[in-house]
């Protein structure tokens, strides 16, 4: 047989034309292929983004969920406001925040009006609230512990400069361990008030020339500011106050779901333990109905 | 890949892929299925084909051999195969000239894997031996040994 004949009989085999389907079907499999193809970048991007906008929202016993290491024994709402020469009074700023060790940490803050800038400042909270155990631990690595203690020592009182209220300012009031073992009176005291059923004691500080700040603090809370207020001096000699802040809501906070019970492996009821207690709740009837009174 | 780049290489070259797989698996339902696959890795994420490599012609034509393979490994051609791809409903007149291309198709099928898709690549789509080297992923003077 020759390579011609051969050739001839192989073509003798035809192949069957590609169906005029298979076209639309690549088509619409290359569409749902292209729409499916996510980089990881944005999976990423859109993880971070569903984390912060649970986290913004989240309360504060969230946050202490997710971060053990902030522990959150009491929330306290306060509203920033500034008052301008005409006497008037505009919010400039929500707050929420708890004090440890008479360090005030804040947990968010609003800005009324300004949507955009409270969604950005919750956010940045929420991640300082997250990141606090590590910013606390890498900074016990890298600065030497009498710097830290030292720092820590200062007791700041944040105040809202400008009418924006961007950023918080902060004005160092004294020594911490000092204000906890004065129980918040540390230096002259000019005054004492009781704030949302919290006493309080107030002192005062120069922060400026012909401006000062009167804090009052709550020892029960930690020597938390429950008010502050900055005050100018005017040309006759008055103060005039100017910005200041004030709280709106004490509220406790439960950093744990669940309390285990101390003596709970110790707490078996057995039959006899069943027994003494059905005896004791009789007796106790038995009693309770000796004592009791009829109604009037 | 664009989906529109991808449809201009398809309008290019699906009927000789088509073809090639078909003569290779010996079912026109696994060859569309081979066809439609080989498109679709091209937008596969880890896709690792580089035009300035490879002509897409040799690209698809390798990607088309190694789906067939995969695919007759796990199905042989067996009585299935014979059934679907081999009989060619004809009119009388044309009985013969089909019972000789059944037969035809029936020894190329009987041929091993390694002679077969060589064959198909030489003769049926009259492919140069370099090209069928590069698909195969063989030698030259391989290629032609197995002709």
């Amino acid at each position: 047989m020759t390579d011609t004949e051969l050739d001839e009989i192989l073509d003798k085999w035809a192949a069957p034309a590609a169906p005029s389907s298979l076209r639309a079907t690549v088509r619409a499999e290359a569409g749902s292929c292209t729409r499916r193809r996510v980089r990881p970048g944005v999976w990423a991007l859109a993880s971070v983004a569903a984390v912060l906008l649970v986290g913004v929202q989240a309360p504060p016993q969230k946050v202490t969920l997710l971060s053990p290491a902030a522990r959150i024994p009491f929330t306290v709402d306060s509203e920033f406001f500034y008052s301008p020469e005409d006497g008037s009074t505009a919010v400039t700023m929500y707050s929420s925040s708890y004090s440890r060790d008479a360090r005030e940490i804040f947990l968010y803050k609003s800005m009324p009006g300004d949507p955009w800038a409270t969604a950005m400042l919750r956010v940045l909270d929420f991640g300082a609230a997250l990141l606090r155990p590590i910013q606390e631990y890498s900074l016990a690595l890298t600065v030497p512990p009498q710097e830290i203690q030292r720092a820590r020592e200062l007791v700041r009182v944040a105040d809202c400069v400008g009418a924006n209220c961007k950023p918080l300012s902060y004005w160092t009031i004294g020594s911490r361990s000092e204000l906890l073992r004065s129980g918040c009176e540390l230096g002259a005291v000019s005054g004492h008030e009781t704030i949302l059923g919290y006493p309080t004691a107030a002192i005062r500080r120069s922060i400026a020339p012909k401006r000062r700040i009167t804090v009052w603090m709550a020892p029960a809370l930690g020597c938390f500011p429950l008010k502050s207020l900055v005050e100018e001096q005017q040309a006759d000699g008055t103060f005039r106050a100017i910005r200041g802040r004030r709280a709106l809501k004490i509220a406790a906070t439960r950093n744990r779901l669940f309390v285990k019970v101390c003596d709970y492996a110790a707490r078996r009821v057995t039959n006899a333990a069943r027994g003494s207690f059905s005896w004791n709740m009789g007796q106790r009837a038995a009693d309770e109905s000796k004592t009791r009174q009829p109604y009037p | 890949m664009e989906q529109a780049a991808l449809l201009q290489l398809f309008d290019e070259h699906h009927k000789p892929l088509f073809r090639f797989a078909y003569r290779l698996t010996g079912s026109a339902s696994d060859a569309e299925d081979v066809v439609q696959e080989c498109f679709l890795e091209l937008l596969r994420p880890g896709c690792s084909y580089d035009p300035k490599r490879t002509p897409p012609r040799t690209y698809l034509f390798g990607v088309v051999r190694n789906q067939s393979l995969k695919r007759m490994s796990r199905n042989p051609v067996g009585a299935k195969a014979e059934a679907e791809a081999f009989h060619f409903p004809s009119p009388e007149n044309e009985f013969l000239k089909a019972e000789l291309g059944d037969a035809v198709a029936r020894a190329v099928m009987r041929l091993p894997e390694t002679q077969r898709e060589v064959l198909v690549l030489a003769h049926y789509e009259q492919m140069a031996l370099a090209e069928i080297a590069g698909i195969v992923g063989i030698e030259v003077t391989a290629a032609k040994s197995r002709l």
